[in-house]
């Protein structure tokens, strides 16, 4: 192997790739703004929506209220400031006219809900409560909402006045407590939740990432006629050919670092706050930082994903004449690469050796264990054996491939799979 | 228009992209099956998931039973109680709970170290006994209000678990609901014999009565939705064409055949238009038709609870309102690709068409929005929300008709500039490569100062975000201005700009500075007003002006506030903004679309979703400021002025803006505006004579 | 001679680039072409030749100037020009996923040829150029050569009065070039007004009748080849073409 011109020729492939548009949108500022921006995005967005459904008013009516549970109302204005409340003085059994006309400015959206209160005997101040709402309204929805909390803690309120009536305090009423401990600290929980994410855009970015050069590389070259003025040089093809899947590999493993990176950056900024928001809490829950044992696994996973699909996309790049031809040959690289995100997404899946046997099946799994803190090292060596032996296949393939002439001027028509049929034949006949 | 062109037209694409089995295979038959796929794989996954957690052994550990904590052996009972329902100690449950599944519990020996066990996972929950009533519970903890008040003397379970770890977490919550619903039949028990003869069950007993029928409810479900749907099957579908439709026909030489034919350009766009829409409609309906095959099927379940009753005349009254919106996405997409020059330009391009559509068309999932408002005049938005609208039963006439006519005219506005990109001669004839482009220098500023900005606001966001808030508002603010400064001075050395012109640093017609006293305020007036109106599609939680007000606390002195929150901000917001933004974009847009872009950027970089109307209005009044007066001296005044006012009218009671002010406030601070503007104007009899050395006219470091 | 079909006056055209200001591509010129007349335009690269005969084609705006096709002013009636018109450049292309005779009929219909009459002109063109055994056949298959008579073809499927062929040899075997040279000849005899472009001297010399030497946008002079050989007493047309360009050269 002549090393220097691979070296030579790998730099000038990197050099040109960085001045190339599209090469770079796809495989460092996807990755770089896509998290941030996406988390932006719905950080405003959820921000928006909130803000919105809190700040309806809500019209309602209440009728037939018993004296008892007054505390009902004060507890719908202290809580829910805003909410416009109607009281009606109701006959103990409400009309069905009644009942008819509030659903009627229900329907029409001039009420955004109602309770009526029908008096029952037993035991006093009992009623059965109607709460009426329009499903087909956001601001209706928001009412019913407040209504129901609002109900079910003047239940819980009666109750207990209830109980002591009839003698019941203290413990004897209050039986036990509850209490939840989670001992996990925030830097764990945040493991968590970063094992589950970033392993599988990493990736689908790094396979992304792997797209644009490995076309542009083959396919592009011809395209722009210059992969006859390559393959003039002065060296052998194996060497160019080299260079460029080093190439193309370095890309896929800068886009997954970077989207890594990214990724923690966009969790700290956004997906803490947010959280932190819905939870109620103080943020403190969550705290998102890689662990440092994982920097390694993520570097070496890196590597071996690079190498892999880089390997397995030149291999089907090889056969395009065209851009467009590239981009539909190396889709079946992209499906096989999604397939392991969707049924990986699952916490209870735990990470056997069989499964470490899997080619970026494992490295997904891997890397969770690896962000959430434990290197299983046996794991660690059969994903790496396992990797390199696919890796090795594929550029196995890749060198059979190439020795063809018809595919290496670009002549040959069809894709790998014809390609396969037509070699496999003289072959089989052979042996 | 000639109606047998057009068809001639029509069919030659259409011919051509039956003839491409290989755009046909992966842009049409291949997401049939994928969508499919995978949905059908993600709900494998989540059964799976199911079906491991509840096929599980969990173990428990219960801490020392002989503590001396008061009606330890009541709780011991009820814990039993709770485990028999969910399965203790090997047995599995034995009725099944009403609230969940059997599991199987079984109990271990109490570990030496509780937190390495439940991290190994060789423990999944701990049980222990404490007195209850501590004051260390904080109050609002909310497992705690859901079982009950505290009270003294009462005990309580406390269940230690690890909520990052799948199988703790799982265990933590079956035990639980187990123990809450024990303790609700101990509670009825002891009420009863009490001799309370009601179930507690039967206390104001709620009945839900739904008004709306079920087609509405679910109609609004669909609306939500609905709108993103269609447009994004329409954008898929449309993409497959449009790439061709121009930028193909460009890169493969047809185009120019195509324009010396006897067609008229707006065959020309018709016809694409009408092959667009033609294959995203027939890909939208396989879309959906695939879809219901693989409901009947049953290999994907339809939503629970969705009732799909589509009246024939809604449906049609749909399938009219959704056609302005597709006209403008087709003309979108057209239009894309004919602004590209290559296929792969335009595939590029289309991302970002589709992420706006997208938006737009996810307008109706927000809650509560109305046809009868601004939203009316947002293209698709209004589709979409109107669509939403006619799903759960109302028609609002008048303002679908205004929909409708808003998205038609704005189809047809983008109709007509993708016919604008046939005739646009740069198109056929410039070649690639550029003076510019190979000399760098000035005149390549202006296409990179975007992508400059751009970049610069990515950091910011991130920064801002990242470190920002623990942060003192003071240093925060020093070193957003050290940013601007910084990238002000590396776009002027990058590209060697002339700095005074760049930054308009020349003296400004001396009516000016009246024009900055008396356009201050009423930019402030004005800006409030621009919230006010904002925060009624959008409003501003409490909880954010509080904290916006803690953010310029009171505790930092007078003289402090107005350096760093008045000046400094003045002196570079001003630089990079209406400095370099503004030189940048001067060449490249009309004077219109100049002010809005260099303006609404600048409110954009005030990350923050609530500050963008008001800074975006600051920032077009200044832009304006800047290209009257022919000087960046005035804008750095006004921002500097109208910084400082805003921070008064916080801090001081007297000048506080009035709680309600009305119309004529604003109309007032508008005529003021305009005045002001109107002083700034440059006198051209000699008065841009260059400045002589203001201290804060010269570039930092530069 | 017969009539003025092809009718141009003080043609101007200026692009304005954002980093190389005004461009002066093509700068008043006169001409005019006639029924069985081919009219040369001569000049180097860059000279303006394709854009003048773009501005004629409508595909470009003339910034000043009148150009009529027939009495259809460029500007005013452009349909009507290009439907009188079949312009040729190495520059046109053919969809390659149709076959000829597809080709044939969407541009006989587009160009409004009348659609009675679609079919049997389509079928006259494919035995006229001898495309019969491959009129089936996707263009994409075809060979270059083929591909060319196809392009001409398509050119006057629907018979317009006036021919433009913008450097149509170029990339061109020689076989090929005379081809398509004999294939003008022929359109000429059938009455055709040709406006025909080309940097090469043997070209113009063989073809035209008359010549229009265009350099930096003007043309230098207009004649035929008997004109202009009297006018500079020098025989071959490349001492001609040499003589206007470089000498002429006022405007500098």
């Amino acid at each position: 192997m002549d090393w220097t011109t691979i070296r030579l020729l790998y730099l000038s492939e990197l050099r040109s790739a960085l001045r190339e548009r599209s090469v770079l949108i796809n495989g460092i500022l996807i990755p770089l703004l896509l998290y941030p921006l996406m988390m932006w995005v719905m950080f405003s967005g959820i921000l928006f929506v909130t803000a919105r459904f809190e700040s309806f008013a809500s019209r309602v009516e209440i009728a037939g209220l018993p004296d008892e549970h007054r505390g009902l109302l004060e507890r719908l204005e202290e809580d829910e400031g805003r909410i416009e409340i109607t009281e009606i003085e109701a006959p103990p059994t409400p009309t069905a006219a009644y009942r008819e006309e509030v659903e009627s400015r229900l329907l029409a959206g001039e009420l955004d809900a109602a309770l009526i209160f029908e008096t029952s005997v037993d035991p006093p101040g009992n009623a059965a409560v109607s709460l009426l709402s329009n499903g087909s309204s956001d601001q209706s929805q928001a009412a019913r909402g407040r209504l129901e909390r609002a109900l079910s803690a003047e239940r819980s309120v009666w109750l207990d006045r209830i109980a002591e009536q009839h003698g019941l305090e203290g413990d004897e009423w209050q039986v036990f407590e509850v209490e939840s401990d989670n001992l996990a600290t925030g830097r764990q929980m945040g493991q968590f939740v970063m094992g589950m994410m970033i392993p599988l855009f990493f990736v689908l970015m790094i396979a992304n990432g792997c797209v644009y050069p490995a076309i542009d590389s083959t396919a592009g070259e011809r395209e722009r006629n210059t992969w006859e003025t390559t393959s003039t040089l002065a060296t052998r093809r194996i060497h160019v050919v080299a260079a460029k899947y080093f190439y193309v590999a370095t890309m896929g493993l800068v886009a997954g670092a970077l989207n890594a990176a990214a990724m923690v950056v966009s969790f700290r900024s956004f997906l803490g706050p947010l959280l932190a928001r819905i939870g109620g809490g103080d943020g403190s829950g969550f705290a998102f930082e890689l662990p440092l044992t994982s920097l390694p696994v993520l570097l070496l996973t890196a590597v071996l994903l690079g190498a892999l699909i880089a390997a397995a996309m030149m291999i089907l790049a090889a056969f395009a004449r065209t851009f467009k031809e590239g981009q539909s040959m190396v889709t079946p690289v992209i499906l096989l690469v999604i397939l392991p995100v969707l049924l990986l997404n699952d916490p209870s899946m735990s990470f056997t050796p069989a499964l470490a046997g899997i080619p970026v099946v494992n490295v997904v799994l891997l890397l969770r264990q690896a962000i959430a803190g434990n290197l299983l090292w046996l794991q660690l060596g059969i994903t790496v054996l396992a990797n390199a032996a696919a890796i090795a296949a594929c550029l196995w393939l890749a060198s059979r491939i190439l020795r063809v002439e018809e595919i290496a001027t670009g002549s040959f028509e069809g894709n790998l799979f014809q390609f396969l049929r037509q070699r496999g034949r003289p072959v089989g006949g052979k042996a | 228009m000639n109606r047998r062109t057009v068809t001639a037209l029509v069919i030659n694409d259409l011919r051509q992209l039956a003839r491409n089995p290989r755009v046909l295979v992966f842009a049409v038959a291949l997401p049939l099956v994928l969508w499919p796929l995978m949905w059908f794989l993600t709900s494998l996954t989540t059964e799976r998931r199911q079906e491991r957690i509840e096929s599980r052994t969990y173990t428990y550990a219960v801490a020392d039973e002989t503590a001396n904590v008061a009606g330890i052996a009541d709780a011991r009972a009820w814990l039993e109680r709770a485990l028999a329902v969910v399965g203790g100690d090997g047995r599995t449950g034995g009725a099944e709970p009403a609230d969940g599944p059997a599991v199987r519990f079984e109990r271990v020996e109490v570990p030496d170290d509780v937190a390495a066990a439940l991290d190994e996972e060789r423990l999944h929950v701990h049980v222990a006994w404490e007195t209850g009533g501590d004051e260390d519970l904080p109050d609002d903890d909310a497992d705690r209000e859901a079982v009950g008040d505290a009270s003294e003397r009462v005990p309580r379970i406390v269940l230690s678990y690890r909520a990052d770890l799948d199988a703790s977490d799982s265990a933590e919550g079956f035990l639980r609901r187990a123990l809450q619903r024990t303790r609700t039949e101990v509670r009825e028990q002891r009420l009863a014999n009490a001799g309370f003869e009601s179930l507690p069950e039967d206390l104001l007993p709620l009945e839900r009565i739904e008004t709306a029928s079920e087609e509405q409810t679910s109609g609004l479900l669909l609306g939500r939705v609905l709108t993103a749907i269609i447009v994004m099957m329409m954008l898929a579908g449309g993409s497959i064409v449009a790439t061709d439709a121009l930028a193909g026909e460009k890169e493969r030489g047809t185009l120019e055949t195509l324009l010396t034919t006897a067609a008229s350009r707006v065959e020309i766009v018709t016809a694409k238009n009408l092959s667009i829409l033609a294959v995203a409609f027939a890909t939208s309906v396989l879309n959906i038709a695939n879809i219901v095959v693989w409901m009947q099927l049953d290999l994907i379940a339809a939503p629970a609870g969705l009732k799909l009753v589509i009246p024939v005349g809604a449906g049609v009254l749909l399938l009219l309102l959704y056609a302005p919106a597709a006209v403008l996405l087709s003309s979108s997409l057209l239009l894309v690709s004919g602004r590209s020059k290559t296929y792969k330009e335009a595939q590029l391009l289309f991302a970002p068409v589709m992420l706006i559509a997208m938006a737009v068309a996810a307008i109706p999932v927000l809650p509560g929005v109305e046809l009868r408002s601004a939203i009316v005049l947002l293209p698709i938005a209004n589709l979409g929300v109107a669509a939403r609208e006619i799903l759960t039963g109302h028609y609002d006439w008048p303002l679908l008709a205004a929909a409708w006519a808003v998205t038609g005219g704005a189809a047809a506005l983008l109709a007509r500039a993708s016919l604008r990109t046939l005739s646009a001669e740069k198109l056929i004839t410039a070649s690639d490569t550029d003076a510019a482009d190979l000399a760098g220098g000035p005149a390549l500023f202006p296409r990179r100062v975007a992508r400059w900005f751009a970049v610069l606001w990515a950091l910011l966001l991130v920064w801002q975000l990242n470190v920002g808030g623990g942060l003192d508002s003071r240093l925060l603010i020093v070193i957003n201005m050290s940013v601007f400064g910084a990238a002000a001075w590396l776009m002027i050395a990058r590209y060697r700009l002339p700095v005074r012109e760049t930054l308009s640093l020349r003296n400004p017609p001396p009516a000016a500075w009246l024009g900055v006293l008396i356009g201050a305020p009423a930019g402030l007036v004005l800006a409030d007003g621009v919230v006010r109106l904002a925060s009624l599609a959008m409003p501003i939680p409490e909880e954010w002006i509080e904290a916006m007000a803690e953010a310029f606390g009171a505790d930092i002195p007078v003289w402090q506030m107005l350096v760093f929150f008045a000046i400094l901000p003045g002196i570079f917001e001003e630089i990079a903004f209406r400095g370099v933004l503004l030189h940048g974009l001067k060449s490249r847009l009309r004077p219109v679309q100049l002010v809005l872009v260099a303006g609404i950027a600048f409110g954009f970089f005030h990350v923050d979703l609530f500050r963008i109307p008001g800074t975006s209005l600051l920032g077009v009044l200044l832009v304006i400021a800047v290209l009257r007066s022919g000087s960046i001296y005035p804008a750095m005044a006004w921002h500097a002025l109208h910084n400082a006012l805003a921070l008064g009218s916080a801090r001081i009671e007297q000048i506080q803006l009035p709680d309600q002010p009305t119309w004529w406030h604003y109309l007032l601070a508008l005529a003021a505006i305009l005045l002001a503007l109107r002083l700034m104007r440059q006198n051209h009899q000699g008065a841009s004579r260059p400045a002589g050395s203001g201290p804060e006219g010269r570039v930092p470091g530069g | 001679m017969s009539t003025v079909q092809v009718e141009v006056q003080g043609l101007t055209k200026n692009f304005f680039d954002q980093s190389r200001g005004e461009i002066n591509a093509v700068q008043e010129v006169d001409f005019e072409c006639r029924g069985a007349e081919i009219f040369g335009l001569l000049g180097a690269n860059g000279a303006g030749k394709t854009t003048t005969l773009r501005m004629i084609s409508t595909v470009l705006q003339p910034t000043a100037g009148t150009a009529r096709v027939l009495g259809h002013d460029v500007v005013s009636d452009p349909v009507e020009v290009r439907r009188n018109l079949g312009f040729y450049s190495a520059s046109t292309a053919l969809y390659p996923r149709l076959t000829a005779r597809e080709t044939l009929t969407l541009f006989a219909r587009v160009n409004k040829y009348p659609a009675e009459r679609t079919k049997s002109r389509v079928e006259e063109m494919i035995e006229r150029f001898g495309l019969g055994d491959y009129a089936g056949a996707r263009i994409e298959k075809l060979s270059s050569g083929m591909k060319q008579k196809v392009s001409i073809a398509r050119t006057v499927v629907h018979d317009p009065p006036v021919l433009i062929f913008d450097e149509p040899t170029v990339g061109l075997d020689v076989l090929n070039a005379l081809d398509l040279q004999k294939a003008i000849q022929e359109l000429r005899d059938d009455g055709k007004a040709i406006l025909f472009s080309t940097h090469i001297m043997s070209e113009a010399e063989r073809l035209c009748d008359r010549i229009a030497i265009i350099d930096k946008g003007r043309i230098r002079a207009c004649d035929g080849l008997g004109g202009l050989r009297a006018a500079t007493s020098q025989h071959y047309l490349e001492d001609i073409f040499v003589h206007y360009v470089t000498g002429n050269d006022t405007t500098a």
